[in-house]
């Protein structure tokens, strides 16, 4: 009887963060796309994250929170005519490794530290696959040739892209850092609830 | 508009694009990514409507037709500089591949509806998922109702940009507090009505 609250209260709890994520991908997700904002993806994985940690903290149990990025991945996939593969994506892999790291070392501080920077980290790969995706294969020789010709063009030094690249991706761990201690505040309030 | 799609259209649109992705820039993948254009114009040519807005595509077009004059061994003279045509056959290539891509992300979207899918997962014995699915929907509109009454309130507390920033973590936590209580009222209807899981 016990357990099949349980099962409910789990499976209803972490369908409802999962939605909530989607609806927040498809509205401030959907907004920063269209004014082309900086970050956008790590900042919609770190609301994500954190979402996925509190959905977490409510259904401790392998899975939940797979379930939830799955929900969250369904509610923006079928927005109609908001469609695109990178968040329903990016929503999924992130889910995965957050999953990952909750069910082998478990729920707590450091736990949701790492895996909220793991999923913000996510955006840097992520964006090499989608534009892979979206443009197709020669789309980084034409980009790094326009950054040396704009290097040389600004008599920038020859590897100052790499410069570059490095504060892109410590922005993305900062963010992720910063999900991470939101949703650390949430055991902490979690467990003075208790 | 679910049931629109036809597997025997769509699945060569997904098989040629999966080959474009490996394909070098140049005819050939043109080629595939007209075919791939082809076929969403003749499954649903709305789809194509839906993403042939003007806005979208500037950035991209204005980004490869100005960057043969920097990119490329220059093999034409464009205003008095060096111009690579080449590179401009290359750059309209990957608009095509973005277009088809783009298209044929819409047909499954504008074609995929959510009630078909659950019913579906159901009538598949994945019924928690179809079950899943269903709540989702259901929640959808209830959390956006909640989401926008708690923005609402929030919003017209704090006028002011500085307050409206400061405060986010309230605004937070009464989105997270008000979720759980969304989620616990619909996991105690679940219980009392018998729902199995």
């Amino acid at each position: 009887m016990r357990d099949d609250a349980e099962r409910i209260r789990s499976l209803v709890h972490t369908t409802i963060f999962g939605a909530l994520w989607g609806l927040i991908e498809m509205f401030l997700g959907g907004y920063l796309q269209m004014v082309q904002f900086p970050l956008r993806g790590a900042l919609m994985a770190a609301v994500g994250s954190v979402l996925l940690c509190a959905a977490r903290l409510q259904a401790d149990r392998p899975g939940a929170t797979l379930a939830a990025g799955a929900v969250a991945a369904a509610v923006r996939l079928l927005a109609i005519g908001a469609f695109k593969l990178g968040p329903v994506a990016g929503i999924a892999i992130e889910a995965a490794l957050l999953e990952a790291v909750l069910t082998l070392f478990g729920c707590g501080r450091v736990q949701f530290m790492l895996g909220c920077a793991l999923a913000c980290l996510e955006a840097i790969p992520h964006f090499f696959v989608t534009n892979w995706l979206f443009f197709g294969r020669g789309i980084f020789g034409t980009y790094l040739e326009a950054v040396r010709q704009m290097q040389a063009f600004f008599g920038l030094p020859d590897g100052f892209w790499k410069a570059v690249v490095a504060v892109w991706a410590a922005a993305h761990l900062l963010l992720g850092l910063s999900a991470g201690a939101v949703a650390a505040a949430l055991v902490a309030r979690g467990k003075h609830g208790r | 508009m679910a049931g629109r799609l036809r597997s025997g259209l769509l699945v060569p649109a997904l098989a040629a694009f999966g080959v474009s992705l490996f394909l070098a820039p140049g005819p050939l993948e043109a080629l595939v990514s007209l075919a791939v254009v082809s076929s969403v114009a003749l499954q649903d040519p709305g789809a194509l409507r839906a993403v042939g807005r003007p806005r979208f595509w500037v950035f991209p077009a204005l980004f490869f037709i100005l960057s043969p004059f920097f990119v490329g061994r220059p093999d034409a003279v464009v205003w008095g500089r060096g111009y690579s045509l080449a590179q401009l056959g290359q750059g309209l290539a990957f608009l095509l591949h973005a277009y088809a891509f783009t298209a044929l992300t819409a047909l499954v979207s504008r074609n995929v509806c959510a009630r078909d899918m659950a019913a579906r997962a159901q009538a598949w014995g994945f019924r928690r998922l179809g079950l899943r699915l269903a709540l989702a929907l259901i929640a959808v509109k209830l959390l956006r109702r909640m989401l926008a009454e708690s923005f609402g309130l929030y919003r017209r507390q704090r006028p002011g940009a500085a307050s409206f920033l400061r405060d986010l973590p309230v605004l937070a936590g009464a989105v997270a507090g008000n979720c759980v209580r969304v989620a616990e009222n619909i996991a105690i209807l679940f219980y009392v009505r018998g729902v199995r899981v």
